[in-house]
């Protein structure tokens, strides 16, 4: 039994320190996480850099343009300040890419899992769904469940995992069954292991890796899913300040104010940029069967 | 042959009734359908009148049978905004979406492929790097923010080119290279990798020593191969055209199924919004049925199963 036990491969101390030593060899995968960090600080501390007063108004202070004394990135349409409102944009940003994409696998892995591995009803349900989300536009789909659900930073969330989890649960699914078949996994089934402790402790380890690359890479369509959809008027409401609002709110002032739509769009491309920089890099180290 | 395509538009008819099914339950189940469209101020009473007179009180059920009876027929109820049939409002906008799709279709094909093999044949040249920069600014560059970017400069910096709208060809210059560039991005990602298989192949290497031209290797041999992929994306990326233009014909107020499926959603005219539904799915699974005939022809090797 214990000699079973010792085929699951497992990610050994020195695994994460070749993962160290890879990312100070690759420059731009080094670039991407410190510039991550960066914005991940900035959006946590935000509350604490930004003043109270970000969202009122200053009429004396309207559409100044960047480098403008006390607004390096000017000024909105009512007066108030475009870095400091960006500022609190990451923190939508950040929250909604990262908490969809947490929760959409940790509801489509397990389902996944269960439908790779036990096939029958689960998995004819779930292939079914694939097919008929995968006919409908991510786009269009979100739209309609967050018109329906309602607006506001909670929905849009709950609006992602709706549309998101299945494709967890497709890729797992995927998985499980290539994996299954392997030699270790028979091995456990043949020494009596109980499905679940077989799903749990051979199965998983041994998927996580491709789910963890893909889950980094949606990070950033979530992140750009939510701003298009703020930007079409859905999703986080003003005067919370989004990425993707502000920009439709600049889009009004485009003949007077060019900096309203270029600063916090190109926060948004920088940073998906990053999140899919890091996607591409984790790939490369941790699982170097998927390398382009 | 005729077997297979009427399987597959079975298969792809129960797609789009099921896809049908879940927008209707989605749209019942979130509330009071009355109330959803009704202005603010309208009576209770009134309220009570207009939900008996379309039926909302009689069991879901029922509800969904007439539903589907009447989508069958091509009917989905009127838009409550236009006082017309909803399919109406949706199909009228369709020539605007397919031009502006079949446009940008044709760009990154012509673009984006022959980027993608230029940059595998040249392995680590000046066009490989430009290649691999489109690709990843592709997929990090939201589109509304690319759109707008161009608009600045094209329309508010130089004036060139009208904001928005649909009319001449100037209209659709910026809509359409919006549109292509992320299609570009993808084909160029997808031909270079696909390239780079087949160019490492032996049939290759024997073709370049029997002494044939680079050219006819690259273009005869390889990419011929090469393209059985790019032929697959095309069935995804006419899917992908149609949800980038649910967002770009919104920036470039473009009069398409786009446009006016985000039109409705902003009023909770969801009786359009369950046409537009109907009519994208059933466009990517004809999308999907031309891909799969398609890749029939260039592949002798499923043309039998």
């Amino acid at each position: 039994m214990s000699s079973l036990a010792v085929a699951v491969p497992r990610a050994a101390p020195s695994t994460q320190r070749h993962a160290a030593q890879a990312l100070i060899r690759d420059r731009w995968a080094l670039a991407a996480v410190t510039f991550l960090a960066i914005v991940i600080l900035a959006a946590v501390l935000a509350p604490l850099l930004v003043p109270d007063t970000v969202n009122n108004p200053d009429f004396r202070a309207r559409l100044k343009p960047p480098l403008t004394p006390d607004h390096l990135l000017g000024t909105d349409q009512l007066g108030r300040d475009v870095f400091d409102r960006m500022l609190l944009g990451a923190r939508v940003s950040l929250t909604v890419g990262f908490v969809a994409v947490f929760l959409s696998a940790v509801i489509g892995i397990p389902i996944g899992m269960l439908a790779g591995y036990f096939g029958g009803w689960l998995d004819v349900v779930l292939m079914r769904l694939a097919d008929v989300q995968l006919s409908i536009p991510f786009i269009l789909l979100a739209l309609t469940i967050n018109a329906i659900i309602g607006l506001g930073l909670q929905n849009i969330i709950i609006t992602l995992v709706i549309v998101g989890w299945v494709e967890y649960a497709r890729i797992a699914r995927g998985e499980i069954l290539v994996t299954r078949e392997r030699e270790f996994v028979q091995a456990a089934t043949l020494a009596g292991c109980s499905p679940a402790r077989i799903l749990a402790r051979h199965l998983f380890p041994n998927i996580v890796t491709p789910l963890i690359v893909i889950g980094t890479l949606q990070v950033a369509r979530f992140i750009i899913a939510e701003a298009s959809i703020s930007f079409l008027g859905f999703g986080v409401q003003p005067p919370t300040p989004a990425w993707g609002s502000m920009v439709s709110e600049g889009l009004d002032y485009i003949f007077a104010a060019w900096w309203l739509i270029t600063f916090p769009g190109l926060a948004l491309a920088l940073v998906a940029l990053a999140v899919n920089t890091t996607g591409d890099w984790l790939r490369d180290t941790l699982d170097p069967r998927l390398k382009r | 042959m005729g077997r297979f395509v009427a399987g597959r538009l079975v298969s792809g008819a129960v797609v789009v009734v099921l896809a049908v099914t879940a927008v209707f339950f989605m749209v019942r189940l979130s509330g009071d359908p009355v109330l959803l469209f009704a202005p603010m101020d309208t009576s209770r009473k009134d309220i009570d009148e207009i939900r008996e007179r379309l039926g909302f009180n009689d069991p879901l059920v029922v509800q969904y049978g007439r539903f589907m009876g009447d989508a069958a027929r091509g009917d989905f109820g009127n838009s409550t905004r236009e006082q017309r049939p909803a399919m109406e409002v949706v199909v009228e906008r369709l020539p605007a979406t397919v031009q502006l799709g079949v446009v940008a279709l044709v760009l990154s094909l012509a673009i984006g492929v022959p980027l993608g093999v230029l940059a595998a044949t040249r392995h680590g040249s000046i066009w490989d790097k430009v290649a691999s920069l489109i690709a990843v600014a592709g997929q990090a560059i939201p589109g509304f923010w690319l759109g707008l970017l161009l608009m600045l400069l094209f329309a508010v910096r130089l004036g060139w080119l009208p904001t928005s709208g649909r009319g001449g060809v100037q209209h659709m210059i910026m809509p359409a290279i919006t549109l292509a560039a992320f299609s570009t991005a993808r084909y160029a990602r997808l031909a270079r990798s696909t390239m780079l298989d087949v160019l490492n192949q032996d049939y290759i290497r024997t073709a370049q020593a029997k002494g044939l031209a680079g050219r006819s290797v690259v273009w005869g041999h390889a990419f011929k191969n090469a393209s059985i992929p790019l032929i697959t994306m095309t069935g995804l990326e006419i899917g992908r055209l149609l949800e980038g233009a649910v967002i770009i014909e919104q920036v470039f107020a473009w009069p398409g199924i786009g446009w006016v499926t985000v039109q409705a959603l902003l009023n909770r005219d969801f009786a359009v919004v369950m046409a537009a539904v109907v009519l994208f799915a059933v466009m990517y699974t004809l999308a999907n049925l031309l891909t799969d005939l398609a890749y029939g022809r260039v592949n002798p090797q499923v043309r039998q199963s």
